[in-house]
């Protein structure tokens, strides 16, 4: 009898520190904002954006240029340093380039020479696991 | 023996496990579909009781998309928790905004994702998308009591003036009879109270914490410059650092003009604490709660965030909850306080003060001397605060007596029309709500008292059913007003 009395008092402590839940806080005020840019900023003169696209089967690469005013010079090497493709433009103006990726790997190394200026980026391409 | 060593920890680890802070934290916004917006966010000591006071707490989100043309309300269609043994979702009707709330059991860290179906896709029109997260508390549906038969223009019984059970939300009589409200003393109703004015026997959600310089800050970066103009105090386009909301005394309020704007643009505004023209630091006071707010201020702020005003009755029933009322008593429920008045961490996402104080009394900021103006939302409150020593009212709403005077709709002709509508998002050109049915400043007044509220005989402002300055239009900035919205 004794050990339910006691028994009974813990569990109303528990209740009770229970019921303070609504009664607690801390830092803060219970208030936060997040910001979702949809329209990024393009790229600046002699500036590339690379992107990545899912057509439904297979994922492709973007490239948008602020436009271009001379050249431009591609190529798309794999981890081994195997070169994958190649494509170049002289086209004064142009903003876009689009195209498939079929290589067999998650990392992508792409080596640009737009206007003269020289740029390589390492591509990680989601959802690729062979 | 071993037995009682086994109920001994179980019951130090449900008594303790409560953490430390509240802070509500987005971590993702991601665009999964056209229409699909997916959100990571976490708050803490969040809670779904099936004890008393048996309520929970929430999140209510909503979404701001800019345009070439300014910011617009993104409207929700639908909504989906990607967290369900932790959090349920529910869309407003009106496509407003997301409540997002702990499924019942839940107590203590929420860390969640969430789904939210948008109306409108977003195409090339939308530049980018705003997602606000404000912290709310369910006010359980149910009878209660109006009135506290002692306070300065209490609401009563019309024939004693004791507290008035309220357990309908139909016409409520006034008079001089049993069971009608009474019609005498300063500020009484203008007539019979409509079955459409709320009055509190629905349950609804109540902002958790007073409007905070934070929100009040991001509702202004996200009006037009003729906006601006109307919802501060000094012409937006003027010099950097100038303050927003005061053109005398600050009183505590860091609202400044970050970058001038003009009619093509409109102007940034930030927290600067110290006027050092370094804004929204660490120690640069987002967190206070906002002061100087007309209802001007405030309705175009919950229209804005797809909100409504409260009710007098509904700031009764907010503070006392189903619990019979005390002479005197303040939100936490007995008839006395301890005043706040040694200011720590001062301007920090911690601010808090010194004093604890001992029962029968709860804590508050208030009276002529400490702070001279608001201290930070939910500073009374810490990691195992009791509701006196958080000042908070029996749902677990805090400030609802003092350091800023709570604005509601009152109950004279004007009040009377108001029917509890919601904001749908966007104010008219000039700045003001344009809901219908909320009233003016003439028909709503202040409740709960302030930093500045002193407690001596005849004044008792932070009681929650004195109604001394209850029919006074909210039309001046006053260092001493803020506010709060709820969700119906």
């Amino acid at each position: 009898m004794k050990q339910w009395f006691i028994a009974l008092v813990f569990l109303a402590i528990a209740g009770s520190a229970m019921a303070q839940a609504p009664y607690t806080g801390g830092a803060g005020d219970g208030y936060d904002r997040i910001r979702l840019n949809l329209s990024p900023p393009g790229p600046g003169a002699g500036e590339v954006s690379i992107g990545l696209f899912e057509d439904g089967l297979q994922w492709g690469i973007q490239l948008q240029f602020a436009p271009i005013q001379e050249s431009v010079r591609v190529q798309a090497f794999n981890v081994t340093g195997q070169r994958l493709w190649e494509w170049s433009e002289t086209s004064p103006g142009l903003v876009s380039y689009e195209r498939r990726l079929s290589i067999a790997s998650q990392v992508l190394l792409l080596q640009i020479e737009l206007d003269g200026g020289q740029v390589s980026r390492k591509i990680w391409i989601p959802g690729r696991n062979e | 023996m071993s037995k009682w060593v086994a109920i001994a920890i179980a019951v130090i680890s449900f008594g303790w496990g409560h953490l430390f802070a509240n802070n509500l934290r987005f971590s993702s916004l991601t665009q999964v579909e056209d229409r699909i917006l997916e959100v990571e966010l976490g708050w803490e000591n969040a809670w779904h009781l099936t004890t008393a006071p048996s309520n929970h707490d929430a999140v209510w989100l909503f979404l701001k998309g800019k345009t070439a043309s300014g910011w617009q309300t993104l409207p929700v269609l639908s909504a989906r928790s990607l967290s369900p043994d932790l959090v349920e979702v529910k869309a407003a009707t009106d496509q407003m905004g997301v409540m997002v709330a702990p499924v019942e059991g839940v107590q203590g860290n929420v860390s969640c994702r969430v789904q939210l179906e948008l109306g409108n896709g977003l195409d090339g029109e939308i530049e980018m998308v705003d997602l606000v997260g404000i912290e709310m508390v369910w006010v359980n549906g149910g009878e209660f009591e109006l009135g506290d038969g002692v306070g300065n223009n209490t609401f009563g019984d019309g024939e004693n003036g004791n507290p008035l059970l309220i357990n309908s939300e139909a016409l409520l009589p006034i008079g001089s009879g049993a069971e009608q409200l009474s019609d005498q003393g300063d500020y009484a109703p203008a007539g019979d109270l409509p079955a459409a004015w709320p009055k509190g026997v629905s349950g609804f959600y109540c902002m958790k914490y007073e409007l905070s310089q934070a929100q009040y800050i991001d509702f202004l970066n996200h009006l037009t410059f003729a906006q601006q103009q109307a919802r501060t105090v000094v012409s937006p386009d003027a010099a950097p650092g100038t303050s927003a909301l005061s053109t005398g005394p600050e009183n505590r309020n860091a609202i400044r003009i970050q970058i001038p704007g003009n009619d093509a643009q409109p102007a940034v505004y930030g927290c600067d604490r110290l006027a050092d023209q370094t804004f929204d630091g660490p120690d640069d006071a987002q967190f206070r709660a906002c002061n100087f707010l007309t209802w001007d201020d405030l309705t175009a702020y919950l229209d804005w965030a797809g909100l409504s005003p409260m009710t007098e009755f509904e700031y009764e029933k907010a503070c006392r909850g189903p619990l019979d009322a005390v002479p005197g008593e303040f939100a936490w429920g007995t008839d006395a306080v301890v005043d706040a008045n040694d200011v720590l961490q001062d301007g920090q996402d911690n601010e808090m003060v010194a004093e604890r104080p001992s029962a029968p009394a709860g804590l508050a900021s208030h009276g002529y001397t400490g702070p001279q103006g608001p201290l930070r939302c939910g500073f009374a409150a810490d990691g195992s605060s009791t509701r006196l020593q958080a000042g908070a009212s029996y749902f677990g709403i805090m400030e609802l007596s003092g350091n800023l005077w709570e604005l509601t709709v009152t109950v004279n002709g004007e009040g009377l029309g108001f029917t509890g509508g919601h904001g749908d998002g966007q104010l008219d050109d000039t700045g003001q709500a344009n809901v219908a049915g909320w009233p003016s400043a003439s028909g709503a007044g202040y409740r709960g008292g302030a930093w500045n509220s002193g407690i001596l005989p005849g004044f008792r402002d932070l009681a929650v059913s004195d109604r001394f300055y209850a029919g006074l239009a909210p039309e001046q900035r006053r260092g001493t007003a803020g506010g709060r919205g709820v969700r119906r």
